[in-house]
């Protein structure tokens, strides 16, 4: 009997010290690791254009399997790599979660604020840099910036008052945003109901009205020789002749499609025009935050 | 080695990242030259040739001996073709040393010339890399020579011919192949001319000037282009044709 009791209390003994060194073996395991060597070789593989094996390697990697301080540096480090990758969605995802205390939380904001920008989401790219207390030329640059892609010119006016048009990494770009500015107070709406009527007077003209020179003097010139044709026609063998009805009504067609595209075409001109000015500025904007923190 | 068992585990994407580790940390050159060797063999696994071979550019080949640099261009040879990098593969295959000995690389290095010069229309120079294979390899080299693969090398037009007999409306595209085409490229042209011409005679000036002449630019010289692009597209067709077959012949005498 007691020799059973022994050999129940020696297994029981096994199992505990078992239960033990497994709990010790995994708890060495879980250990929070530093990220520093994973940040230098993730930085090496995103400065020789590794971008995707940076991701890889990323992925792989918590924020629980860290050490505090290094959650921060690893949500940094995803959102320089996505967005290097240029998939933005997901940049500014990890950007968010960069907390105030980080060294990279500054460079994170600004590029947040640079990647919702390029995504067409003003608003929120706003919203990141006022939730930065920074009161440095850059950060009134940004604003500036973003204030013409939102096309308000009064906002853009007052931040512009922080240009000192001296800091390196901002002057050329300042002057340009300036100049943006200039064009877009001086920029008046074409009309479409104008271009309309211009075409309808003289086919082509509406075009011509929106910029499109070329456009309008080809379409001028196509319907003006279906106009001579068909006069020439009517005036030989009259209106009801085959010749008259087929040219007339291929010249009426080509008269009709002018009007209509000179109208469309202030819509596309406009188009145009803004997309212009959004790459130009998105370009000015985010050359001082790269000059700057890179 | 963690990259080592991550390849043999078939974990290509993260064998790739711990590879280039290896790279980073430049302990030596023979454990870089490996890495990179063994991150373009996990790039050819997931069938990305373009940058396997990115890869094995980056490798030191002063340290290569004899065999490794054999082994190294075979590669750069093989992912170069995959990859549609024909200019590259040729310039590589020129640095061979091809000698007459019976061997399953050099064997496979002659097909490959023969794949590389079939792709770029060399098929003088890949007729002679399948007459010399043929010598060292073919079962029946005799046999070969009678019915060599390049017995019916396909004949290309020339678009300068193309371009001078499309003057003639529809000629042009008689010498490409194309008839319909040419039928109706003539009468297009003929309809717009006979139009001026009417037009004219009857004394409708503006139309026959407006009208007729305007149609006759249109369609001639469009013609005129069409020719040339026609021309251009039944010599990808016949080479094209010819490179499948030959690429089939040639696979199915590759080497195990």
């Amino acid at each position: 009997m007691n020799m059973l009791i022994d050999t129940k209390s020696i297994k029981l003994t096994i199992k505990i010290l078992a239960i033990i060194v497994l709990a010790l073996f995994q708890a060495k395991q879980a250990k929070p690791q530093s990220l520093k060597p994973d940040f230098d070789f993730v930085t090496y593989l995103l400065g020789n254009e590794m971008r995707t094996e940076a991701v890889s390697l990323l992925d792989n990697l918590h924020c629980n399997s860290l050490l505090d301080g290094s959650c921060d540096s690893l949500s940094y480090l995803k959102g320089w790599s996505y967005y290097s990758l240029k998939m933005l969605d997901e940049a500014t995802f990890h950007f968010e979660k960069v907390s105030d205390k980080s060294v990279f939380y500054r460079k994170s904001t600004y590029f947040n604020a640079l990647s919702n920008a390029h995504k067409g989401d003003y608003d929120r790219a706003m919203l990141c840099l006022d939730g930065l207390s920074d009161t440095t030329e850059l950060f009134y640059f940004e604003k500036s910036g973003i204030s013409l892609l939102n096309n308000d010119l009064e906002s853009f006016r007052t931040y512009s008052e922080y240009f000192s048009f001296d800091n390196y990494a901002l002057a050329e770009q300042e002057r340009v945003l300036m100049k943006i500015g200039e064009n877009m107070s001086k920029y008046k709406k074409k009309s479409p109901w104008l271009a309309g009527a211009a075409s309808a007077i003289v086919p082509g003209l509406g075009k011509v009205y929106c910029g499109s020179i070329g456009e309008g003097v080809s379409s001028f010139l196509l319907v003006g020789s279906f106009a001579a044709i068909t006069a020439e026609n009517w005036s030989k063998y009259g209106f009801l002749n085959w010749k008259t009805l087929l040219f007339g009504s291929i010249g009426t067609v080509f008269y009709v499609g002018s009007i209509y595209g000179s109208v469309a075409s202030v819509r596309v001109c406009y188009d145009d025009y803004e997309n212009e000015k959004n790459i130009s500025v998105l370009y000015s904007i985010h050359i001082p935050i790269r000059t700057i923190f890179n | 080695m963690v990259a080592d068992s991550l390849f043999r585990a078939g974990n290509y994407e993260m064998a790739i990242v711990e590879y280039e580790r290896i790279v980073f940390r430049n302990i030596s050159f023979a454990e870089t030259n490996y890495a990179l060797m063994q991150k373009a063999s996990c790039f050819k696994e997931m069938q990305m040739y373009g940058e396997a071979l990115k890869n094995l550019e980056r490798v030191r080949l002063f340290l290569l001996d004899q065999d490794e640099s054999e082994i190294y261009l075979y590669n750069v040879v093989l992912f170069s073709y995959l990859s549609d990098s024909y200019e590259k593969a040729y310039n590589a295959l020129k640095t061979y040393p091809f000698c007459a000995k019976e061997s399953v690389r050099d064997e496979k290095m002659y097909l490959l010339k023969i794949l590389v010069c079939n792709e770029m229309r060399k098929w003088d120079e890949a007729d002679f890399t399948a007459s010399e294979w043929a010598k060292i390899y073919a079962s029946d080299s005799v046999k070969y020579a009678e019915n060599g693969w390049f017995s019916d090398i396909p004949h290309l037009k020339k678009i300068k011919t193309a371009k001078i007999l499309a003057i003639v409306p529809g000629l042009g595209h008689l010498y490409a192949g194309y008839p319909w085409e040419a039928l109706a490229g003539l009468s297009l042209n003929v309809g717009a001319l006979a139009f001026g011409v009417y037009e004219t005679i009857a004394k409708c000036y503006l139309t026959a000037y407006l009208g007729g002449a305007g149609m006759l630019s249109s369609t001639y010289f469009g013609t005129v282009r069409r020719a040339e692009y026609l021309v251009e597209k039944k010599n990808y067709e016949r080479s094209r044709d010819f490179n499948d077959r030959l690429k089939v012949e040639v696979l199915n005498n590759w080497p195990d």
